[in-house]
């Protein structure tokens, strides 16, 4: 019984041996341009090639999945928890066994069964127009279906992963049903059809389409390092608004890793990841994407630090994932196109 | 003075800048059938386009029924001639069927009238029964005639036919013209057919206009064109025969290689004058008892009758008719002779 | 040699018949069948967890915005293709011959890449809105352009590429018309305009349809536009339900119901078709109906003319040069434009010659059932790239788990044999574009007389020589045609090539859409123009043929 997949693993060296040399398989959905340069420091200082391919979190899912035992994929690299957990529930992830990890990223980044780690965290303030709201009148997520607002909310689609999470952290805190109801009073205040990504809900907000809008950090961030000055224009009309400050935190989601169940370069997957987890990898991040570092010890960009600290919504992001089919549901009945 | 219902008159036209008919004029009658007969490239299917108004004219006037169609200031648009036009390549409709291609144009008749008529119509051309048939269904004879009440279905004060059956085979194209004939005839309408071939225009017209080089050389019934042509042209051109050498005698008699012969009425040549005599192959006549022997150098079985060439003692080749029975061999000497009543006499070339 | 001269011709070569061409055939027909199969098998397998929400919430709105984008676009493509062809048929004006062939330049885009572009300029927070509203525009004038991003924005940049379909077909339709028989509707006392509607319109309605339905074809197939646009169709939700619901089963009973809407298109389009053929050879062409046109009239003929090709092509050209030439990284450029053209060129060369392959089989074995496959083959193209996709991964990842599972005792590593390679795009391509190589193969064929393969045989051929040394050869260009015309259809294809695509493999078209979903529409600029330059090749090609016709 044992013999069998030992002599077949052997064998198998055998054959990849000479062909190729040590290499990590990355199904991505994080841009290629924004991970690209990390990969090459990898490259560089281990030897170790990485190969990348880039796509949707749901496509490299689904992909992984149909791929079964014959995946090529050692690691899923995702831009929310989300994804991640549906990853773990298809049964394509396995455990990883890391001290490093363990050590250097906060628990609550990690799934409980250690088949995902956080790599970066984002948080999903609001943004408000300076010269028409009065900042005052902002207080949580859920305040934004109040009528005063009609009209004025610019956010993009529910087909978007980072809203799914939203109303999934919504569902977690107050019920399916206020949930549900949340997400009809958000769609009655739209300024707009939901549409573009979200700093055109940015853009949108700038120009005077709407007064409120709602969006990841670091797409603010990179309007703010931006050179054209259109883009400075947005930054100058804009402000970050931390929702949920005085109970549970704004939301946050993360950028991570599953590791791939039939991954075919376990060594090099770990390795990769305790990379990614280095204080200099952390930085990079920082600087270059404007997220914040799940290591502590990493430093901020100036950008990032503009901003401001909030309070970040503590709970386990694995719950991000269970409730994303909920989520979506209830976002499709609301009519959140 | 008969009234008249088409009047063309001084009319130039140009095809393409180069200028095909000079100067023209040619009135028809009520319910006259008229015809424009000449070669091709002649400029006649101009004239016809002019007419329905499709082409400008260059000089001249083109009157309907006293009212003026066209001159090279005015111009009705088309649609407003009442002139129908039935065209070579019959031209119909292929998305209706045959009842909606001859309603085609009553569009403003009330639907029982309407209905009459297209029924009047298919009883006309005897296709009654044929209504809900669409043209690809239908012979090229059968196609023809739908077009042909297509175009008299709204009653049009002239009817022009542009060859209208030169796609046809000869036996049927002949047959058509009569019939068309005898359907213009018995709902009295003025038409003018252009054609190239004589017999169609013989079949068809009462009058037949013979155009060449841009002029009518002449104007005339199918019989005087015939046997009273004007012109050599118009001889030639009407029906076979050849032209003889022959010298006035006297005021009505001319005297040819096959003896004198001797006309109906005066000739218009002193006598002394150099003639040049034309003869068709039905003047004459082999006759075995005749004077006038020929040498037999052609001959055309027609199953009634021979067409034979014979050549003439002086070498002119001349066309003789010989009853079926008569049969000689080529390069025999048979006898002929003239039967004619009427001389057809052209100045000496 | 006693051969008696009764034996019709094809069973007399039937005697040394290799069985190739046959067996090419049925294999076509079964490659295109497998997945139409394989998606309509899973309407007998049950509901499955997410179809009851796709029912309750979802369905509707897919049939209807499906529905909707398709009449929006069939009006479009008729407003925007019949009155050029019109214009350029029936009057002659300076500029018309440029323009006839202009008006076809929009055939070179796919929908997605117009999409992307005039989203790029007409944003809320873009050029053009910014200085409407430093002029104070009214707000009804903006409004529209602000709602791009809508059904009526897709069916708009669907309609903008897509009435070159109509326009070619109306075209075609009208030089065939006898002027004979506008005049002889003059004669009847028809107005210009009575005539028009009752004679011209009317003959050329089948070819109007026929175009009008292949351009619906395309818009139930597109992806790319709908997708960016947030519309949700079907093709969006067999996408959304694959991948977000990560429901298979669902997936494929939603691509049977998009079938279900193409085949009452297909079948539609045949009748159309059919007519259009009987309509066009009765007549004689006389084309001298034309009216000359000069000054104000012909100023505003050549505007009207014009209007499509500016929006369709040269304004959104004009903004991918600028865009390209001042903000591109084209370094990744390379690689891509390798992958593409590598992918597209060694696709179409397959899809060719199997499609010779097919014609040739035809011409050898006549039959009714040789004929019924090769309409089969035909279906290919109607069938949505996203429909073909979903069919093919389905038995491919199965064969491949079969597979593996065979070989582990081998110790043989799991492997996607099919699934994971560039086979099953190329199969996919296969079954979606051997239609469209069909057409130029077969009436390319049809040209050489037969007694040509006969003085072939006679003179020591054999079939295979015959369609190397003769055939290829006499009909290069449509070969070329094909080849060309399939090359452009794949380097534009998205959706197929998103799903099917293997490991570490991007293509030109993929990168356009990626960069568009980040909303990088600057910086899809590049392989967009890259895109659309390699599909002027064929539409100039295309134009010359008809020219020449």
């Amino acid at each position: 019984m044992r013999f069998t997949p030992v002599v077949a693993a052997g064998l198998a060296g055998l054959l990849s041996l000479p062909l190729q040399a040590a290499e990590v398989n990355v199904y991505s959905a994080r841009q290629d341009k924004l991970i690209a340069p990390l990969l090459e420091q990898f490259e560089e200082q281990t030897g170790v090639k990485v190969n990348l391919i880039t796509g949707k979190a749901e496509e490299l899912l689904t992909r992984i999945k149909a791929e079964g035992a014959a995946t090529p994929a050692d690691l899923l690299i995702t831009v929310d928890a989300g994804n991640l957990h549906r990853a773990k529930e298809a049964g394509v992830l396995q455990p990883i066994e890391s001290n490093l990890l363990d050590q250097r990223i906060p628990e609550r980044l990690v799934d409980p069964d250690k088949q995902w780690v956080g790599l970066t965290v984002r948080a999903r303030p609001i943004f408000y127009a300076k010269d028409r709201v009065d900042p005052s009148k902002l207080s949580t997520y859920e305040a934004l279906t109040d009528s005063e607002w009609k009209g004025r909310i610019c956010i993009r689609s529910s087909s978007n992963i980072y809203n799914q999470s939203l109303a999934a952290s919504m569902i977690e805190a107050n019920g399916e049903a206020a949930t549900e109801a949340w997400a009809e009073g958000m769609v009655a205040n739209f300024a707009r059809k939901p549409t573009g990504g979200d700093t055109d809900q940015l853009r949108a907000v700038a120009a005077g389409q709407c007064d409120l809008a709602v969006s990841n950090t670091y797409y603010f961030g990179r309007l703010i390092d931006s050179a054209k000055p259109e883009d400075r224009a947005v930054v100058d009309a804009l402000a970050v608004f931390w929702p949920n400050q005085n109970d549970r935190g704004t939301h946050v989601n993360i950028s991570g890793a599953g590791f791939v169940k039939h991954a075919k370069n376990p060594e090099q997957a770990v390795q990769l990841l305790e990379f990614m987890v280095s204080d200099e990898a952390q930085a990079y991040y920082a600087e270059i994407n404007h997220e914040y570092p799940v290591v502590e010890s990493a430093t901020l960009s100036d950008t990032i630090k503009s901003l401001g600290t909030f309070k970040a919504d503590e709970l386990n992001l694995g719950v991000l994932g269970t409730n994303n089919s909920a989520a979506v549901k209830l976002m499709d009945r609301a009519g959140w196109q | 003075m008969d009234t008249e219902s088409l009047v063309i008159r001084d009319v130039s036209l140009t095809y393409e800048q180069v200028p095909v008919i000079q100067n023209l004029s040619l009135a028809l009658k009520p319910q006259e059938l008229g015809c424009l007969l000449g070669p091709s490239g002649c400029g006649k299917s101009t004239l016809l386009r002019a007419i329905a108004g499709f082409q400008p004219l260059n000089s001249g006037e083109i009157w309907l029924d006293d009212h003026l169609l066209a001159s090279p200031s005015h111009a009705t648009p088309p649609e407003s001639r009442g002139v129908g036009m039935v065209f070579q390549d019959i031209a119909l409709f292929p998305h209706l069927s045959v009842a909606e291609n001859i309603a085609f144009g009553l569009g403003d008749w009330p639907l029982e009238t309407r209905q009459a008529r297209v029924d009047e119509l298919l009883h006309l051309i005897g296709l009654s029964g044929m209504e809900s048939r669409y043209p690809h269904e239908l012979s090229g004879g059968q196609q023809q005639r739908i077009a042909l009440a297509r175009a008299m279905a709204p009653k049009p004060k002239l009817l022009l036919l542009d060859e209208p059956f030169s796609g046809l085979d000869t036996e049927l194209r002949g047959r058509l013209a009569s019939e068309v004939r005898t359907i213009l005839k018995s709902d009295g309408i003025c038409s003018l057919l252009v054609t190239h071939d004589q017999r169609e225009a013989f079949d068809f017209a009462d009058r037949i206009a013979v155009i060449h080089e841009g002029h009518i050389c002449q104007f005339d019934t199918p019989y005087q064109l015939y046997h009273e042509p004007h012109s050599p042209f118009v001889a030639h051109f009407v029906g076979p025969g050849e032209m003889v050498d022959a010298v006035v005698e006297g005021p009505r008699s001319v005297s040819s290689p096959l003896g004198v012969l001797s006309n109906d009425q005066d000739l218009a040549f002193a006598p002394g004058t150099p003639v040049n005599l034309f003869l068709r192959p039905d003047d004459l006549i082999h006759d075995d008892d005749s004077t006038y022997q020929a040498t037999l150098v052609g001959k055309h079985f027609r199953g009634a009758h021979h067409l034979y060439e014979v050549r003439l003692d002086n070498g002119v080749v001349l066309g003789c008719f010989a009853p079926s029975h008569h049969n000689h061999a080529i390069g025999e000497r048979i006898g002929v002779k003239l039967d004619v009543e009427h001389l057809v006499v052209f100045p000496a070339r | 040699m006693a051969i008696k001269n009764s034996t019709p011709y094809s069973s007399r070569l039937g005697r040394y018949r290799p069985n190739g061409f046959l067996m090419t055939t049925v294999l076509a027909a079964l490659c295109v069948a497998l997945p139409i199969c394989v998606v309509l098998g899973f309407l007998f397998v049950g509901e499955s967890e997410a179809w009851s929400h796709l029912v309750e919430t979802l369905l509707a709105r897919y049939a209807w915005n499906s529905v909707l984008l398709s009449i929006l676009v069939a009006l479009g493509v008729i407003a925007i293709g019949v009155p050029a062809a019109w214009m350029i048929s029936f009057y002659r004006f300076p500029g018309r011959d440029v323009l006839s062939w202009l008006l076809l330049l929009p055939l070179a885009y796919p929908a997605y890449i117009l999409a992307y572009t005039y989203t790029g300029v007409l944003d809320y927070a873009g050029p053009v809105l910014t200085w409407m509203r430093s002029i104070d525009s009214p707000q009804w004038l903006m409004d529209p352009i602000l709602n791009l991003k809508s059904l009526p924005g897709a069916a708009l940049m669907l309609s903008l590429v897509l009435y070159p379909y109509v326009y070619l077909m109306a075209r075609a339709a009208f030089l065939d018309q006898s002027a004979n028989l506008m005049e002889a509707a003059y004669t009847l006392g028809q107005s210009r305009w009575a005539v028009f509607r009752r004679v011209v319109i009317p003959m050329a309605r089948p070819a109007i349809a026929a175009g009008t339905l292949l351009a619906l074809m395309e818009t139930l197939a597109d992806f790319g536009t709908v997708q960016f646009f947030g519309v949700q169709t079907f093709t969006t939700g067999i996408v959304r339900t694959y991948y977000g619901f990560g429901d298979t089963t669902g997936a494929a009973q939603l691509s049977s119901l998009l079938l279900g809407f193409v085949a009452i298109l297909v079948v539609m389009e045949r009748l159309s078709r059919h007519r259009v053929r009987y309509y066009s050879d009765r007549l004689r062409r006389l084309n001298q109906a034309s009216q000359y046109v000069t000054g104000v009239r012909a100023l505003l003929l050549q505007s009207l003319c014009l209007l499509p090709v500016l929006f369709g092509f040269l304004i959104p050209t004009a903004l991918l040069v600028t865009w390209t030439a001042f903000y591109a990284e084209l370094q990744s450029l390379w690689q891509l434009t390798l992958n593409s053209f590598a992918l597209a060129g060694g696709s179409s060369l397959i899809i060719v010659t199997v499609a010779l392959m097919v014609a040739y089989a035809n011409r050898l074995h006549p039959s009714r059932w040789l004929s019924y496959l090769t309409v089969l083959v035909g279906l290919g193209y109607a069938l949505p790239g996203v429909v073909i996709a979903i069919g093919v991964l389905i038995p491919f990842a199965s064969f491949d788990h079969w597979l593996s599972a065979q070989l582990a005792f081998l110790g043989v590593p799991p492997t996607l044999w099919l699934s994971g390679s560039v086979f099953a795009l190329v199969f996919a391509y296969l079954v979606r574009f051997l239609a469209v190589a069909n057409g130029s193969i077969f009436s390319g064929l049809s040209r050489i007389r037969p007694s040509l393969d006969q003085s072939g045989r006679l003179l020591g051929l054999s079939q295979t020589g015959v369609l190397r040394e003769i055939h290829v050869p006499l009909m290069r260009g449509s070969v070329l045609t094909a080849v060309l015309v399939c090359f452009v259809d794949i380097l534009k294809e998205l959706p197929a090539t998103l799903m099917l695509r293997p490991f570490n493999f991007d293509t030109l078209a993929i990168k356009t859409y990626e960069l568009a979903g980040e909303e990088r529409l600057i910086d899809a600029a590049a392989p967009s123009l890259l895109i659309v330059l390699v599909g002027l090749l064929p539409v100039i090609w295309l134009n010359r043929s008809v020219s020449k016709e």
